[in-house]
C-alpha cells in the first residue's frame, strides 16, 4: 500500500456512510410521491390484542382494518370504557382467519398470570368481518401466502422450514419481514413493483398518478365488478365453509357473543349478477350465523355506504369512509358493540 | 437456499458477523462456517443433510486409504507394487463409483424407468413401476466433481490427501458454492482453509463489489431478459414474429450468461467476505474469437475439470484414445451435454448442445491446422488472420454458433427446438410483450449490462474503468448509493430463478 492511499478500512466505511445516505436521500425524496403506506396488520392487531383485555375482539380480512376506526369511534363514545382489538388480514379467506385464531389469538386470550388466573376476563363479543371472496377456494398456484407473510412469528417459520426446508410458500414470511425492517422507505416498500418509477415520472411531468387516473380506476372497478359477478360459481367451498364453523363454534364454546358482519361492497359493483353473488353469500352467511346462534349483520349493500367512501382500489373505504363506517356503524347496526353481550345471545 | 432469495439477505450479514467476531483460528473459522454451510444446506431439505456428509466423509476416507497405500514407481512391476496399485485402483473405482452413480441415479433414473418399463409389457410382464421421483440433492453435480477432482488428484499423487475431516467436509460444502459452483479445486481451497483467515478490508471492499454487481447481473438482467423476452418466445415457439425469434436467442445467451455469470460472481464474492478466494468462472467469453478460447472463458471450472480429467489422460495416457484429439473433443462435450442434462429436463437437447460443440472444436482443430500449413507455405496468412476483418468474423462467427446452439439447450424439447428455428422464416405475427417506455427501458438495460460488463474489459474501456475504481471514496459511494437505487427498485419481485440450479 503506498503512503497516498486511503487505508481500506476507511475507505470502505466512507462508500458504505456515502451509499447509504444516497439511499436515504433519494428515499425521502421519492416519499412525498409514493408515500409508504401503514396499514394495521396482524402484526398490529396482536400487538393491540396482547396490551389491552378488549371487550370486543375483531378478526377478519383487509376489511377489518376498518375497525381499527370503529375502535377510535367506540372508545370516543364511552370516554375510554370500552376497548377494541381489531386482527386484519390482508388477503383474507376463513382458513386463514381460523389458523389465526386458534394459533395466535386464542393463547393470547388465554394466557395467565403466575397465579394461574387467566389475564383477560372482559371480551363479550367476537365480530367476524368477511365477505363472499372470503368462502372462494385457493385459485390453482395460490397456497395462500398471506398466512406465511401475515399470520406467522419466527417459530412457525422456523418449525416449517425445519420439516419442510425453505420453499416457495414458507418465503413470504421472510420477504414481510424484510418489507417490515424498511417499512419507511418507499424504495424497499415498492421493491420490483415498478410503481414508484411511473409515479416520479408522472409528477416529474405535473400528471395525476398513474394507479389514480380515471381510466385505472375504471379498469379496476371493471374487473373487480366481473370478479363479483362471476364468484358466484365458487361460493362456500367445503374447506372455508369448515374453517367458518370451527371459528364461530370456538368463539361460542368461550361464551361470547359471535357476530358476522358481511363488509360493504361498491355500490358501482353492485350490478344484477353482481348483488346476485351478494346475495347468495348472504344466504351462506344466515345459515352458518343460525347454525351457531351468531348475529348477523350484513352491510354488503348499506346505502350509508357510497361510491366515493371507497379508495381508488374499490375494494376498501378510504380513511375517511372508516370513520363514516364507524360512526354511522356505531350509531346504527353495530350498536350493540357499545354495550355487554345480551345474555339470550351468549347462551 | 440461494444467494438471490431473501433468506440470503438475513444469513449472510448474521454469519458474516460472527464469523469475524470469532478468535483468528483455523478449526474455529472452518467449524463455523461448516455449521454455517449445513444450515444453508438443510434449508434446501433438512432431512438430506446427513446425505451431503455421508458423501463427503466418504471421499475423506477414500483419500485416507490411497494415502496409507503409497504409490508404486511406473517402472515397479515387483507383485507388491501391483499389488498397491490394484487396491489404489479399488479405492478410486469407490469413489467414482459413489459419486458418479449416485449423481447418475438421481439425475437420469428417472429417463430409463419409463422406458424400461415398456420393455417389460412388450415382454409381456406387468411391471408395477410408477413415476419414479427422485429428489435432485442441492447441487449435487458440482460437489461430486469437486469431490472426484480431490480423489483423483490424491490418486495420482498430485495432492496430499487431507487428513483433517473438518477441512475436508467445508471443502465440499462451503456454502457460497454448494449450489452451483464454482468447481475448486483442492490444490486451491484446501490449503487456503488450513490457515486462519485475517479481516482484510481490500477483500471486503472487493467481495461486495462482486456481491453487487453478481446480483445485478443475476436477479435484474438474467431475470428481467428471461420474463420479457426468452420465456414467451420459448413457451411457445413458432407464434412470435421471425424478429422476436431472432432477438430471444440472442436475448437467451445473454440471459444464460447474466444468471450463471451473475450467480458465480456473487459466490466468488460472498467467499471472498470471509477470506477464501474461489476460481473465477466466467471471463467475458462473448469476446471470444474461436471456440477453444470460448471454453476457456465460459464456465470455466467445469471445463478446466473435463480436461484436465478426462481429456488429458484419454488424449495423452497410454490407450487406444492416445493422440485422438478430435474424438476426446467428442466426447468430453457429449459428457459435458449429460452433466447439463437435468432430472426434469429433456436429455436429447442438452446432448446435442454438447455434440454440436464437440464437432465445432474438431471442424475448429481441423481448421487450425490447415490454417497452420498455409501459415507455414506464405507469412501473408499470418498477417491476414491478424487483420481487424479477419478477427471480427472470427468472432461473430464464434459467437453466432454458441449462440444458435443455446436454442436445443434452452427448448423444452427437440421439437420445440426445432419450432424455434422455423419461426425464424415462419409467418407468427405475435409480439414480444413489452408495455410502454418502463418497461422498454428496463429490457434495455438487462441487455445492456452483461454487453457493457463485457466491453468494460476491452482495452479501450479498462482505463476508462480503472479511473472509475479509483474515484475518491465518497463519489464511489454515492455510485454504490444510486446502485443500490436503482437495484431496489428494478429487480422484479419474486425472481428467484436460477438456470443453472437444476445442473
Amino acid at each position: 500500500m503506498s503512503p497516498s492511499e486511503p487505508r481500506p478500512g476507511r475507505d470502505l466505511a466512507v462508500v458504505v456512510l456515502v451509499a447509504a445516505l444516497v439511499f436515504w436521500g433519494v428515499d425521502l425524496a421519492v416519499r412525498p410521491v409514493a408515500p409508504p403506506q401503514h396499514l394495521p396488520e396482524v402484526q398490529e392487531g396482536m400487538a393491540d390484542l396482547q396490551a389491552s383485555d378488549p371487550h370486543v375482539l375483531v378478526l377478519g380480512s383487509s376489511y377489518g382494518r376498518a375497525f381499527w376506526a370503529v375502535k377510535d369511534e367506540l372508545a370516543r363514545l364511552t370516554g375510554g370504557e370500552r376497548h377494541l382489538a381489531a386482527v386484519a388480514v390482508e388477503h383474507g379467506k376463513l382458513s386463514v382467519y381460523e389458523w389465526i385464531l386458534q394459533n395466535r389469538i386464542l393463547p393470547v386470550l388465554d394466557a395467565t398470570d403466575a397465579s394461574g388466573r387467566r389475564q383477560r376476563t372482559r371480551l363479550q363479543h367476537f365480530v367476524l368481518v368477511t365477505e363472499w371472496w372470503d368462502s372462494l377456494p385457493y385459485g390453482e398456484g395460490d397456497p395462500g401466502a398471506n398466512l406465511p407473510a401475515l399470520g406467522w412469528t419466527l417459530d412457525h417459520f422456523l418449525a416449517d422450514v425445519a420439516r419442510v426446508g425453505i420453499n416457495q410458500f414458507n418465503r413470504n414470511y421472510l420477504q414481510k419481514r424484510w418489507r417490515r425492517l424498511f417499512h419507511d422507505f418507499a424504495l424497499v416498500q415498492d421493491r420490483g413493483f415498478h410503481t414508484l418509477i411511473d409515479s416520479v415520472r408522472a409528477a416529474l411531468v405535473g400528471r395525476i398518478r398513474p394507479e389514480l387516473r380515471p381510466e385505472a380506476v375504471a379498469a379496476r372497478l371493471e374487473a373487480s365488478t366481473q370478479l363479483l359477478e362471476e364468484s358466484i360459481r365458487g361460493l362456500g367451498h367445503a374447506e372455508q365453509m369448515r374453517a367458518w364453523r370451527s371459528i364461530l363454534s370456538t368463539m361460542r364454546a368461550r361464551g361470547v357473543e359471535v357476530t358476522i358482519v358481511l363488509y360493504p361492497t361498491m355500490p358501482a359493483k353492485r350490478t344484477q349478477a353482481g348483488v346476485a353473488t351478494l346475495e347468495r353469500f348472504h344466504a351462506l352467511a344466515a345459515g352458518v350465523a343460525a347454525e351457531h346462534g351468531a348475529r348477523l349483520v350484513d352491510l354488503s349493500q348499506w346505502a350509508p355506504i357510497l361510491d366515493t367512501d371507497f379508495g381508488a382500489d374499490c375494494d376498501h373505504l378510504t380513511a375517511e369512509g372508516d370513520a363514516k363506517f364507524a360512526r354511522l356503524g356505531l350509531a346504527g347496526p353495530l350498536a350493540f358493540l357499545r354495550n355487554g353481550a345480551s345474555s339470550e345471545r351468549v347462551r | 437456499m440461494s444467494l438471490v432469495e431473501v433468506e440470503f439477505a438475513f444469513f449472510l450479514p448474521l454469519v458474516l458477523i460472527l464469523h469475524w467476531l470469532l478468535p483468528r483460528r483455523a478449526w474455529l473459522q472452518n467449524g463455523f462456517l461448516l455449521l454455517a454451510s449445513a444450515l444453508f444446506y438443510a434449508s434446501w431439505h433438512p432431512r438430506l443433510l446427513w446425505l451431503l456428509f455421508v458423501t463427503a466423509l466418504l471421499d475423506w476416507w477414500v483419500g485416507l486409504r490411497l494415502a496409507a497405500t503409497p504409490r508404486p514407481a511406473a517402472e515397479d512391476t515387483t507383485p507388491q507394487a501391483r499389488a498397491a496399485r490394484r487396491v489404489r485402483l479399488a479405492w478410486l473405482l469407490v469413489s467414482l463409483g459413489a459419486g458418479i452413480g449416485g449423481l447418475a441415479f438421481c439425475k437420469y433414473a428417472g429417463f430409463f424407468v419409463e422406458p424400461f418399463a415398456d420393455l417389460l409389457r412388450t415382454l409381456g410382464f406387468v411391471p408395477s413401476t410408477g413415476p419414479l421421483h427422485v429428489i435432485l440433492p442441492l447441487g449435487i453435480s458440482f460437489q461430486m466433481l469437486q469431490r472426484l477432482g480431490y480423489t483423483v488428484d490424491v490418486y495420482y499423487g498430485r495432492e496430499p490427501a487431507c487428513r483433517d475431516p473438518l477441512r475436508f467436509a467445508l471443502f465440499v460444502a462451503f456454502f457460497p458454492q454448494l449450489t452451483a459452483g464454482p468447481i475448486s479445486r483442492a490444490a486451491q481451497l484446501l490449503p487456503q482453509l488450513a490457515q486462519a483467515r485475517r479481516l482484510d478490508f481490500a477483500a471486503i471492499r472487493t467481495g461486495a463489489g462482486e456481491l453487487l454487481l453478481g446480483f445485478a447481473l443475476k436477479a435484474f438482467a438474467a431475470d428481467t431478459i428471461g420474463r420479457m423476452v426468452v420465456d414467451p418466445v420459448f413457451a411457445a415457439p413458432g407464434t412470435f414474429a421471425p424478429a422476436d425469434h431472432v432477438l430471444a436467442m440472442f436475448a437467451n445467451a445473454l440471459q444464460i450468461y447474466a444468471d450463471f455469470a451473475g450467480y458465480s460472481l456473487m459466490a466468488i464474492g460472498a467467499g471472498r467476505l470471509f477470506g477464501i478466494q474461489l476460481p473465477e468462472n466466467f471471463s467475458v467469453p462473448f469476446l471470444s474469437r474461436n471456440l477453444p478460447e470460448f471454453w476457456r472463458r465460459w464456465h470455466i471450472t467445469l471445463n478446466r475439470w473435463l480436461f484436465d480429467f478426462i481429456f488429458t489422460p484419454l488424449t495423452a495416457g497410454h490407450g487406444l484414445m492416445r493422440g485422438r484429439i478430435r474424438t476426446g473433443f467428442l466426447l468430453v462435450f457429449v459428457l459435458s451435454g449429460v452433466w447439463h442434462a437435468s432430472a426434469s429436463g429433456a436429455m436429447t437437447g442438452y446432448v446435442l448442445w454438447g455434440f454440436l460443440h464437440g464437432v465445432g472444436m474438431t471442424v475448429q482443430a481441423t481448421f487450425d491446422e490447415q490454417y497452420r500449413g498455409l501459415c507455414r507455405r506464405d507469412r501473408v496468412w499470418v498477417q491476414r488472420r491478424k487483420s481487424r476483418g479477419y478477427q471480427v468474423a472470427a468472432w461473430a462467427l464464434t459467437q453466432l454458433f454458441f449462440v444458435s446452439t443455446l436454442i436445443p439447450f434452452r427448448a423444452a424439447s427437440l421439437g420445440d427446438a426445432a419450432a424455434f428455428l422455423g419461426g425464424f422464416v415462419g409467418t407468427g405475427a405475435q409480439r414480444v410483450p413489452v408495455h410502454g417506455l418502463t418497461q422498454a427501458t428496463f429490457l434495455g438495460l438487462a441487455l445492456a449490462l452483461p454487453i457493457v460488463h463485457h466491453l468494460v474489459a476491452l482495452d479501450a474501456c479498462r482505463g476508462l474503468w480503472t479511473r472509475i475504481t479509483q474515484l475518491p471514496a465518497p463519489v464511489r459511494g454515492v455510485l454504490v448509493g444510486l446502485a443500490l437505487v436503482a437495484l431496489t427498485v428494478v429487480v422484479p419481485v419474486g425472481a428467484s430463478t436460477f438456470l443453472y440450479r437444476q445442473f
